[in-house]
Order: structure tokens, then sequence, then C-alpha cells
């Protein structure tokens, strides 16, 4: 954890100092790289996403973090803070405009792949300031003593600095660790009056249809059909799954992505936050994979107060489980079967994928609130946790599950009682007219004193079409609550969605702390480390007021957009005027 | 160095260590732990959660059958004989009946049957019927008898069931082929070197001297039982959970790396209801994975040492239930699979039309299985082991 | 020949160098785990008295107050696999390893498992038990025993009822706790399971039911009374056979599997049971007279007891002073043979050379090489990080082509890690 917080911060003081370049984007560097990149990195407008950085408050609240300051203080940074001093001398420039000048303009950076496992990478850089990247080569070629040599043809100067050879003609920087791609990158150059006849990434047809349009800030090009040549793991995607829960859940992304042809991904940062988005080329599914998109019964997302985050999954249950012998493995599908059997028996007979699961809607929302205590703390505190599913054909199904419900519990207790547990009480409740059937475990006897009680006690209740399981009786009244206040007929929004309350989230953290503090001392954290690690995961949360994430299939493509809305600053009234920002309202970003 | 541990163990290195352990004799104590070269290898496989035998070896030639079982009923099951068949999806164990490798034991429980499956699991694996909550079970017994903590591994789960228990030993369970792997350190080979450290015998310190002979033991036990690991074999297994199981269980045997008994699992047969098609998967599953496994052992040579025994905690009622499914029942029978046994249907026939209970009646104890392969295959006194005397079978 | 030495006179050092390295390895190995470097030479300084107070009157550690401090928070949260983790952390930071050694020789001698009494929170009180009292007076904690709700479970304590006694929980009180085999008939066993009854386990507290219990006359071991449970613990103890049983268990674990050397007379464990009984049966006591005795550190003894994966693996880790996680070390511990909290069956775990069957020393193996990753690279000469880690280690008392390996300065820190936890003298205490 440690570790990567200051990588975090050196990837990210590393990415601040590097954006600060000239504002004219010219035309893309494609034209430069290799038809055949597998991946390529584009900055495409750093002043702007530097500006939305600042703008957003992202940038001061890292800078003015304890994380921060603590990171400044590592060996990491202060090894960095050397290097740039050295820099500093001998250029005569502030750390700022040499970064400014060194980067200035556009760069790319492709990945090939070359033989075996091996890959190679060619940078390529638009510079406006060529002069100072003159200096910087020749600072490196004297630290490299007999490892650096250069020459000079013309107006190009090549270099080699240990294994990396470099190129600057005009206005490029051209680095790579093998001079055949930066020569190749050249002729690319030269030949580029005359572009019908050279071929370079420019005139990737993938690459083209994903990134011709796309304006951001940052984007990643993965060419996924040559990942996929090359690297046949990436392949298997697309192979049944071994796991029902993975096949559920991520079946038809992993589908997607295993017969995409390329990938793009981007990030913006903007006045309120960071938006980061991914999208893939038109990629025409199999007809089993159906199941994973469904369009009907789509809902509008549930809004409750005290809700720290919610999930929303859209799947027709049924038609993925009549497609078992097509999108999992055959172990999987032999305990699909089991399982379906086990069903069977407890519910007298129902048969799971006939009289289950038609019922069931497409729509799963996981609803996670703010935890009500029970009379004694229990450690850890869980949320309240509700799962609303649709269910049609009501009154017959309710009562269904109701005597499911008392069945399952039942069961429970022999085996409770067989392992002379606390037994479940069996309880009802009923909430703005709807009833509630609970089953919670005795409480501990007084004199118990390892006794713990969990403010966990499932409970299931039927909201006029929706059927609500709860993690206690508190979480099926909030629901109840969330289903009343959210309009039947509000927006709807296909797709997968998670959207998070950082502030709850944290304030879960802080309820928990002694539990995670002690989990990460039976990790072998001492205690010191383990409370920093606590401290500095709630910061880092802190910085934002929430996020949502969405995630949905259109017409062909698989598209992901998330965006990460930065928190306000408390006690900054001033920043608030200048930038007045919506109040984070759940779900409605 | 693109030095491999194979490379290393047969004598490649110029250190003599290949030759060194394989020349190595080991200590009366690890030769005794170690199954041998004419050892016999016992797999107990239990289908959890009461088999419905009554579909599995199918009396067919019985009127009542059909009446019994008025949706269930297999009408054309593979017949064994002019009244016994075996369900359709047991094909490849027909086969093997027909070669005369398979042993039926009509009739197989225990008095006053219990239709928990904790209970009745609990006795059959104590292979005792008292009422107290037993500590230890009939293979557990059968290591601590054996003065053998090896006798008995647990494969394709990390759960040591009641069975293996013992006073004194527990045997070992392994998951899969991963918890026999020699590894080492990511990114460096350091096998050739740890070897250099195990080459000088240790004779002025028995306690460390037997550390000693048991690593050497351990890798070359790793180094066989990696040559067996899956994909090796020219029989292809099903990719299905029972196949992996079985599978293992295949290498364990043929490097003989562990033990002599494996006790592996296929659960899922408690069919209360819609029972036909997950019944005949269950069924399918094992026909499969039993399959290879034999036709692994007769690959490898093995296949008259190693005997698989296939028991389930209960039959299922005679008569099927309203959901078309079956309940709890009791007696059943069990099979022995191994070109071993004395092959064919042994007992008399159960008798739907005398059912105790809605049940098949008992006929034979089912210690006298266990202390029929104790004593005859095992070679292992039965009679301290199962609590009694109990007459063993002709079946093998 | 000479008339045999009494096995516990105390060892006198001829020179001051005799207090010599070797010596200070042995007795912290067997007092505790492998030592660290800082521990060798703080346990070096003064002597055999000075290393002898460390270890009875020890100074808890950072982690210790850490752990203690989160104690109730684990046994709160989680099953029996949490607490274990936890005891295994403080297996991995305490200053007083002692106690967890003698509380684990407990746990396998008063073996109950959890995969019977399915209760983390009555395991880790019985563990709570054997880590407070396990150094203190053993008749006093036999009789806890008696009422510790995981054993009652785990013996069928609820089963033992006047009208129907249940001999479990007597027969192995005789057999494994207290007499051994042969001391005792079967009637004794019969009458003793009356002793019990009564004694339950109700949603986890103790109770004694006095409808339940047998007030009748019970003969046991010839006398005759009105016994109940604590009586037949006292009426064990009275006995010679108790003491001798008890002091093999301790001499097992902490001198040898056996005693190596006829120097002492042919019963050296009843001599020590007397010298036990002598001590009010404080264990603390006893193991402070073993320690300091000519018996502990004669060379027979040197390196005669098999590490068991406890000690083997948080050896490994306090010697290296690396951290492990500890329910990763459970896991891997469990694949040694030694999952705590489920001892393989009522005689608890076989130990020796039982620890060394093939898919164990593979878990060794996979252990080393997993640790060896941890440990953080030794910013020093190859050579000189080799020699350092034979004395660390090894006592400096290794075959001659093993210390030249160590010393050739060829190989990485990590093969050279690996090289040493593989070696047969560090699986050996």
């Amino acid at each position: 954890m440690r570790v990567c917080t200051r990588s975090l911060f050196l990837g990210f003081s590393l990415l601040l100092s590097q954006l600060t370049f000239s504002q004219e984007a010219t035309r893309s560097l494609a034209h430069l790289l290799p038809i055949d990149s597998a991946v390529v990195v584009e900055l495409n407008d750093g002043t702007a996403l530097l500006k939305g950085l600042a703008d957003s408050g992202l940038e001061q609240r890292v800078l003015t973090s304890s994380v921060y300051r603590d990171y400044q203080s590592s060996d990491d940074s202060r090894e960095v803070e050397q290097l740039l001093k050295v820099l500093r001398q001998q250029t005569k420039l502030t750390t700022r405009t040499l970064v400014q000048h060194v980067l200035a303009g556009q760069g790319a950076l492709s990945m090939q792949f070359g033989g075996g496992r091996s890959t190679k990478l060619l940078f390529v850089s638009r510079l406006k300031h060529p002069k100072t990247v003159d200096k910087l080569v020749q600072i490196a070629l004297t630290i490299a003593g007999e490892n650096g040599s250069q020459r000079r043809v013309g107006s190009i100067h090549r270099f080699r600095v240990g294994g990396l050879r470099g190129c600057r003609s005009g206005d490029l920087l051209l680095l790579s660790q093998e001079s055949r791609l930066i020569e190749e990158a050249l002729a690319r150059q030269n030949a580029s009056g005359n572009p019908s006849e050279t071929a370079s990434l420019a005139k990737n047809a993938r690459y083209q249809q994903l990134r011709g349009n796309d304006g951001s800030q940052l984007s990643v090009y993965f060419d996924a059909a040559l990942i996929r040549k090359h690297r046949p793991a990436v392949a298997k995607l697309i192979e049944p799954r071994k796991n029902a829960g993975e096949s559920i859940l991520f079946g038809g992304y992993l589908r997607a992505l295993g017969q995409c042809g390329a990938l793009l991904a981007s990030l913006d940062a903007t006045a309120t936050g960071l938006r980061i988005g991914a999208t893939t080329d038109d990629t025409e599914l199999p007809g089993s994979h159906s199941c994973f998109f469904p369009t009907k019964s789509i809902l509008p997302p549930l809004v409750g107060p005290g809700q720290i985050g919610r999930l929303t999954l859209q799947r027709n249950p049924l038609a993925w489980w009549q497609q078992q012998g097509t999108l999992v493995t055959e172990a999987v599908r032999l305990n699909m079967q089991r399982f379906q059997t086990d069903i069977a028996n407890v519910l007298g007979g129902a048969d799971f994928d006939e009289q289950i699961l038609p019922y069931l809607g497409n729509e799963a929302q996981l609803l996670f609130f703010t935890a009500q205590p029970a009379t004694r703390r229990p450690e850890p505190l869980l949320p309240d946790m509700a799962l609303v599913l649709p269910c049609t054909d009501k009154a017959e199904f309710a009562d269904q599950l109701r005597v499911a419900f008392q069945t399952l519990i039942s069961f429970t207790n022999i085996e409770r009682m067989q392992n002379q547990e606390r037994p479940l009480m069996l309880g009802a409740d009923l909430y703005e007219g709807f009833p509630i059937s609970y089953a919670k475990p005795l409480p501990p006897t007084a004199d118990d004193a390892l006794g713990v009680e969990y403010n966990f006690a499932v409970s299931m209740a039927v909201h006029k079409d929706r059927l609500i399981i709860g993690s206690n009786v508190a979480a099926a009244r909030r629901a109840i609550d969330a289903l009343r206040k959210t309009p039947h007929e509000g927006a709807r929004r296909s797709g997968d969605s998670l959207f998070v309350d950082a502030g709850q989230l944290v304030e879960l953290l802080v309820a928990n702390r002694a539990t995670l503090i002690a989990q990460g001392i039976l990790e072998g954290k001492s205690a010191e480390e383990a409370a920093y690690e606590q401290h500095a995961l709630q910061e880092i949360i802190g910085w934002f007021a929430g996020s949502q994430i969405d995630l949905h299939r259109q017409q062909e493509r698989l598209a992901l957009d998330a965006k990460l809305v930065v928190a306000a600053k408390q006690g900054d009234p001033d920043k608030q005027e200048t930038a007045p920002k919506s109040p984070v309202n759940k779900g409605s970003f | 160095m693109d030095l491999n541990r194979r490379d290393f163990l047969a004598g490649s290195v110029g250190l003599g260590i290949g030759s060194y352990l394989a020349s190595l004799t080991l200590p009366t104590w690890l030769q005794a732990a170690a199954a041998g070269a004419n050892d016999r290898f016992l797999v107990v496989l239990q289908l959890t959660g009461g088999n419905d035998a009554l579909n599995t070896i199918i009396p067919f030639g019985d009127d009542l059958y059909h009446r019994l079982r008025p949706t269930l009923r297999i009408a054309k099951p593979l017949p064994l004989d002019d009244h016994f068949g075996l369900h359709p999806r047991l094909g490849k164990l027909r086969a093997r009946f027909d070669a005369g490798q398979v042993a039926v034991q009509h009739g197989v429980g225990y008095p006053n049957p219990n239709r928990s499956h904790f209970r009745s699991l609990d006795i059959w694996h104590s292979a005792s019927v008292a009422e107290d909550t037993p500590l230890t079970g009939w293979l557990g017994r059968a290591a601590d008898r054996a003065a053998n903590q090896d006798l008995v591994w647990r494969v394709g789960s990390r759960d040591v069931p009641l069975a293996m228990r013992g006073r004194g030993s527990a045997g070992a369970a392994i998951e899969g082929p991963e918890d026999l792997r020699w590894r080492n350190p990511a990114g460096i080979d350091t096998d050739a070197l740890v070897a250099t450290g195990l080459t000088e015998r240790r004779a002025g310190s028995p306690a460390v001297e037997a550390v000693r002979a048991a690593t050497v033991d351990a890798m070359q036990r790793c180094q066989r039982a990696a040559q067996f690991e899956s994909g090796s074999s020219a029989v292809p297994y099903p990719g299905t959970g029972l196949g992996e199981r079985l599978q293992l269980a295949a290498q364990l045997f043929a490097s003989r790396v562990g033990p002599r008994v494996a006790y592996v699992s296929q659960d899922g047969y408690d069919t209360h209801s819609r029972q036909a098609d997950p019944h005949g998967d269950l069924l399918g599953e094992l026909d499969g994975a039993l399959d290879a496994f034999c036709a692994h052992m007769e690959q490898l040579g093995l296949a008259d040492r190693v005997l698989v025994f296939v028991f389930s905690e209960f039959g299922r009622r005679a008569a099927e239930n309203a959901s078309r499914g079956t309940d709890h029942g009791a007696a059943a029978p069990v099979m022995l699979v191994s070109p071993a046994v004395q092959a064919g249907l042994h007992g008399g026939r159960p008798r739907l039309d005398q059912l105790q209970d809605g049940d098949v009646a008992l006929d034979v104890d089912f210690r006298r299985v266990y202390a029929t392969l104790l004593e005859k295959w095992l070679a292992i006194d039965p009679i301290p082991v199962v609590g009694g005397e109990y007459k063993s079978l002709p079946l093998v | 020949m000479r008339s045999p030495v009494p096995p516990l006179t105390p060892w006198q050092p001829t020179s001051g160098h005799d207090w010599s390295r070797r010596k200070i390895g042995h007795l912290l190995r067997r007092s505790g785990f492998a030592p660290s470097a800082t521990a060798i030479q703080e346990h070096g300084e003064r002597q055999i008295h000075g290393a002898l107070h460390r270890i009875f009157e020890p100074q808890p550690s950072a982690g210790d107050k850490t752990l203690d401090s989160i104690e109730k928070t684990v046994l709160g949260t989680k099953d029996s696999e949490a607490y274990a983790a936890w005891w295994l952390q403080k297996m991995l930071q305490t200053g007083d390893p002692l106690r967890e050694r003698c509380a684990l020789m407990w746990h396998g001698h008063f073996a109950t498992s959890d995969a019977k009494v399915a209760s983390g929170k009555l395991m880790a009180r019985q563990c709570r038990l054997f880590r407070q009292h396990g150094l203190g007076d053993v008749r006093d904690l036999a009789r806890k025993v008696t009422r510790d709700c995981a054993m009652l479970r785990f013996l069928d304590g609820n089963r033992n009822r006047k009208d129907h006694p249940n001999e479990n929980f007597a027969r192995e009180i005789f057999e494994l706790f207290l007499l051994g085999i042969g001391n005792y008939t079967e009637q004794d066993i019969r009458e003793a399971a009356r002793a019990f009854t009564g004694y339950r386990e109700e949603n986890g507290r103790f109770v004694f039911r006095k409808d339940l219990h047998d007030t009748g006359p019970k003969t046991v071991f010839g006398k005759t009374g009105n016994f109940d449970g604590d009586d037949i613990i006292d009426l064990c103890f009275a006995r010679e056979e108790c003491a001798t049983f008890l002091a093999r268990r301790i001499r097992a674990t902490f001198l040898a599997a056996e005693v190596a050397t006829p120097r002492y007379g042919a019963d050296v464990d009843r001599q020590l049971g007397q010298e036990l009984r002598a001590l009010d049966f404080n264990v603390g006591a006893f193991l402070r007279r073993l320690f300091e005795s000519e018996i502990f550190f004669d060379p027979a003894h040197y390196r005669t007891l098999v590490k068991s994966p406890v000690e083997y693996a948080v050896g490994a880790a306090r010697a290296l002073e690396v951290r492990v996680p500890a329910d990763q070390l459970y896991d891997s511990l469990a694949k040694m043979g030694q999952r705590l909290f489920a001892p393989p069956g009522v005689q608890g775990w076989a130990g020796g050379q039982a620890w060394l069957s093939s898919a164990r020393v593979v878990a060794r193996n996979q252990f080393a090489s997993r640790i060896v990753e941890e440990v953080t690279a030794a910013d020093e000469d190859p050579k000189a990080r080799g020699v350092r880690l034979s004395q660390l280690l090894f006592d400096d008392f290794i075959p001659k082509e093993v210390r030249k390996v160590l010393a050739n300065g060829k190989h990485s820190d990590a093969q050279l890690l690996h090289y040493c936890l593989m070696l047969p003298e560090f699986h050996v205490a």
C-alpha cells in the first residue's frame, strides 16, 4: 500500500510537470508511428488536462495533502529532486520551464511486438524548444561517457546513451532502443508529403475508426487483434468461463474484449473532476451473449438518503441460465445443475429455471446505506445492504418467496443448532404498509465476554413489483423508502453502473477503523503502518465527492464512461464562489 | 545457466548428485511410508448426497420398479443381465462390466437406517453405529494400525473427512498438482544449489540425517510426479471436477508420491426433485472420469493393482416422490472397479415387494465391505480397524 | 561404569568462553524460535544467567503491545482461522516466545480440533487458557481443561450424564493427558467417567449440572469416595506415573525425542518427573531448571529435535527478520501438516519424523521459496553475507562443503537464503 501510494505520487508529479506545454495542438503524430503498433499512448492536449486538474481543485488537494507531504520526504522523491537539481544547474532553467521545454508539443509512445515475448518501444515528440533538448542530450552524453556516442548528418543529430538511441531532426525528437525504428519513423516523416505511399498507424483502419473523432486530452489505443495474435492468453477471453459468478458478472464484457478489433481509452480533466472513457470498435457478439445486454425491464436508479453506493447490473438471468452449455465450462455446468437440485430440495421441488428465474426480471440493484448500529456496537460495522430485483406476477410469487425464506431459515437453524450456535429468530415488521420478514440471531448472553453482535439479520420484503433482500430490517426499510421516492417513470439508464458517494464511504472506513487496522497488523504491518494506511486511504478517497461508472453496449460497441467528481474544498469559500459546483446528489451525475 | 530440475536430477550436473540421489537408500521409516513397487492402491470414491441406486443399477426386470417410478423409471437401461441394467449415461462402465472389471454388491447398509446426511456419513466414515459422535474413521484407524500416516490422502479438496482421521494421523490433503511442485524463488533455479547441501550424509546427527534423506526423497518424488502431470498422459480426462480429481489420484499412484489410498468425492447426489436430468449428468460425469482413470491405469500397467470403491451414504426411497425426485433411503449397492475384482452382481436382488418402511432392506453390513477391502486388498488386519469380526465378501 | 549423573545437575561453564555461540543458539531455539542476530547478541551478553533472565522475565516487544491491543477485535470478527492468524503473528513478534512455545505444546497435548468443536470462539478461549497458564501449575491447568468448553464439546462432555455415562473424556484424561496407556484399568475409566458427569458446555459456558452428576461412591486406583472431576485430577497427580508422563512430554518438546546418552541413567523421565513434582508442578520453574542443566547442554542433545512446521516457519521469519502475512502462514503450515486448532486426532501431532513426509517437505520448500522473496536484499558483500548466515542460522556448525558454498560469494541473496532454509540443519533444533 505504501509503495503503491508512492508510485501514485511519483506518477502524478511527473504527469503534472509534463503537461505544461504549448496549447496549439497540431496534427496527430500517428503518421510517424508503425502501422503495427499494438499499444499507443498519446498526449493530445496537455494544457487542457492540466487546466482541468487545477480548475477542479484536485491538484491543490493533492499538493496540500498530508500524504503528499509524506511522499515529498521519502527517498524516492528526494532522488527525483536531486536529478532535477543537476539539470537546473546545467540548463539554468527552472524545473517548470525545463519540463515545458522538453515536452512542449505533442507526445506519443508506441509499443510493437518483437519476436518471442519481446516488445519494441518508440517515443515520438514534436518539440517547441529543440535547444533545451539538445542541452539535455549533451548532459546525458557527458554522464554516459564511454557508453554514449553521437553524430550529425546535415540537420539530423543522432545519438546513443547506453541502450537508448535517439534522434533530433527539426522539431522532432525520436527515442527508441532500436535505431531501426527511428530510421523508419524518419522515413515516414520524409514521405509524409506523399501520404498515400506510406504505411503508418494513420492508415490503420481500426485506429482511424476509434481515434478519428476522439478529442480527449490523453488517449491509449490498444490493437486488440494484434495483442491476441501475440499473446494467446488474451484470446482465451472468448472461451467458456470456469466460474459461474465470473460468467454472469463479466461474461459479456470479457467476450466483447476478447473479440473486438481495438480499444480506445481516454482521460480528460474538467472543472468538476476526471472523466475516463473507453470504447471498443464495432464488435458483433454471438446470440448466446445477448443475455448480458438485455434491453427490457430497465428501471430508474434508486436513490435514498444515507446511500453510500449503488451497483446496477442488467442481465437476463433466465437466458443466461439457458445458455450455460455455451457460456461456462462443463465442470461449471455440472455444478449449476447441482445448484438447481439443491434449490429444488430446499424449496419443495421448485424448478429454478422454470419457477424462479423467469420472474426475476432483468435488472438487479444492490444498494448500500450507512449502517445504523445495533445496541451493542458491532465490529465490523457492515453497511446496510439491500438487493432490489424486479419481479413480475407478484402475488403468487411473493407468497412463494416468503415460504421459501422461512424454509431456508429453518434449514439454517438445524445446522446452527448442530454447531451449537445461537439459532435465528424469525420476525416480521410492517413498514409503510409493506411486510418485512427477517431472521436474526438470538442476542448473546450477558456474561458471554467474547460474544459479538453483527448488524446482520437477513430480511426480505416485497414492494409492489420489486423483491427486496436486505442485510437487516433497516436496509429493507431504506430500500422501501428509496422505491417510494424514486419516480417509477424516471430517467432510465441502460447498462451496468456503479455509483459511490465518497464521503459516506470514508465514514464507513472510519467506523471500521479498528477492524481494518487489526487486519493490517495480522498481515504483518506495524500498528503505525496499518494506521497510516487507513489514514492515507481515507484522505485519498476524500479528495473526491463521488464517482459514477457506466458500462453499456451501444449498437455494437462496448463503452465505459467513468466520472470522478472532486470534492469541494471545505473552508475555501473563495473557490466555491469562483467555481460553484452542483451539490453532489446521489445518482444525479 | 539454463538448467532444469530434471537435467540435474538425472545426473547431468557435474556434481554427481543425480546418480547419488538415485542410488540413495532410504531409511526404513521412510520406506514404510513410501508405496512399494508391488503395493496395491485404492480409490475410495464417495458419491455424496445419497445416490439413487435404483436408477443406477436398474432392476428393469421387476415390474414393481416400473410401478414405483412412474415418471423416473429408465425404460431401456444398458442390460447387465436379464434383470439388471445400468443407467444409459454409464455406457463406459457397462463396457468395463462386460470386460469383467466391475463387481457390484447389492443391499449394503447398516441396521436402523438414519436419514440424515450428516449422521449417515458419520456412520459410514467411522464404521460405527454407536450413538456417540465419533472421533476416528475406518481409514484413519487403518493408518494408525499400519503405522503409516501417509496411507490415505484426501485428493482434490482441503477437507479431511472423518473417515481419514485416526487417533494419531489424518493423512495429507492435496487440492491440485501444484501441491506437489518443488518450487524455487521467483526467477531463480536453486535446485542444483540446494542439492549440494544434501550430498553429504550427516552421520553424527540422526535427526539432521533424517531431514536430509527426507528432503532428497521429496525432491525425487516431485521429479517423478512432474512426469505424470496432466497433459503427459496419453489418456484424455474429461474436463469435469471429478475428472480432475481422479487424474490427480492417478498422478499420485503412478509416481508413487504419496498414499496407497486416495479419498475422492463427487457431490450433488441429493436429488429430491426433478432429478432425471441432473442425476443423469452426475452419472455421466462419473462414467467419463472413472473410465479415463481406469484406462490411464491400464496404460501405466497398474490396472491390476488399483481398485476403485464407489459408495454413497444411502440409497433413496424405492418410490419416487411428488416432485419427480426421490427422498433419502437406506441400503444400496456398492461398486468395486478393477480387473482384479470378482466381477459380476453379488448378493440377493433388492426385494421391491418386501420394502421396509419404503426402503430396500439391508442385506450386507457395510463393515463387511470394509473388512474385505482391508484384508484382501490392503493387507491390514480388519478386526481392530472395523471394530469386530465382519466376514469378508467374495468381491476381490 | 560410573554411576549416573542426575539429569538436572546445573551446567558449569569451564571458562568465560564456554558460553559459546553454539550454546546460545541451542538455548534460544529450544526456548523459543530461531533467533535474530539482535536476540543472539542480547542473550550472549551476560553469560547463561543473563540469558535465562531474559527468557523467564521477558520484556514485551512493541509487537506484543500492538497485538494485545487488537486481540479482542480479532476475537470478535471471525473464525478460528482469524485467531490462529493472531496467534501466529504473536509468535512472530513476541518478546516472550517461550510462552507461545509452551501454549503450542499444550495445544498438541490436550489436542482439541475445531473440526468437531466448530466454534472459533471456544477454540480461541482454550488457546488463551494455554497461553495464560501454560507456564504455571500444570495441576491447575488440568483442572481448567476439564472445564474448558472446547474440550467438553470435543470429548462429548454433554453426553456424559448420570444415567448414561460417556467414557470419552475420562479415557483421554488417563490415556493421553495425565497417565499414559497401562497405568489404569477399564474399570478406573468407567468410575472416573461417573465423576465427570454433569460437566457441561451450554451456549459457550461451562456449567456443572448437579442433577446430572452421579453422587454415588466411585472407586478409582483402588481409592473409594464420592469423587468429582477435581478429585480425579488430584488422584492422577498423586501418582508417580503422572509426573513421569508429563515430564516425558516436556522432555520430548524441549530436550530430545529420545535421551541420547546413558550418562543420566535409564529412567530419565522418572527422574525429571520427580523434579517436576518437587517444583510443585510449576512448568516455568521446571523449564528454568532444565535450561540450565547439564543434560540440556550435553552435546548429545544438540540438534536432536525435528522442528515442527510452526517452529520452522516462525523461526525462519524471526531469524531473517522478515514479515509474513499470518493468513498465508496459516495456509502454509496446514500444508506442512500443522493446521492450528485442527490437530489430526486426539493424540495431537505425531511430531518428530512424522513431519517429514513428502507432501510436508514439499510444503516446507514452497514456504521457503516464498519467504525468500520477502527478504530485503542485504546491502552486503555476498561472501560476508554467506559467512554471516552461517553464524546466524547454523551456529557456524555445518559440513565443510556447505560452508564453502556459503562463503564462495557466487550466489545471489535469494539463492543463498533458499539454500539455507532447505539445509537439513535448519529443520532441526
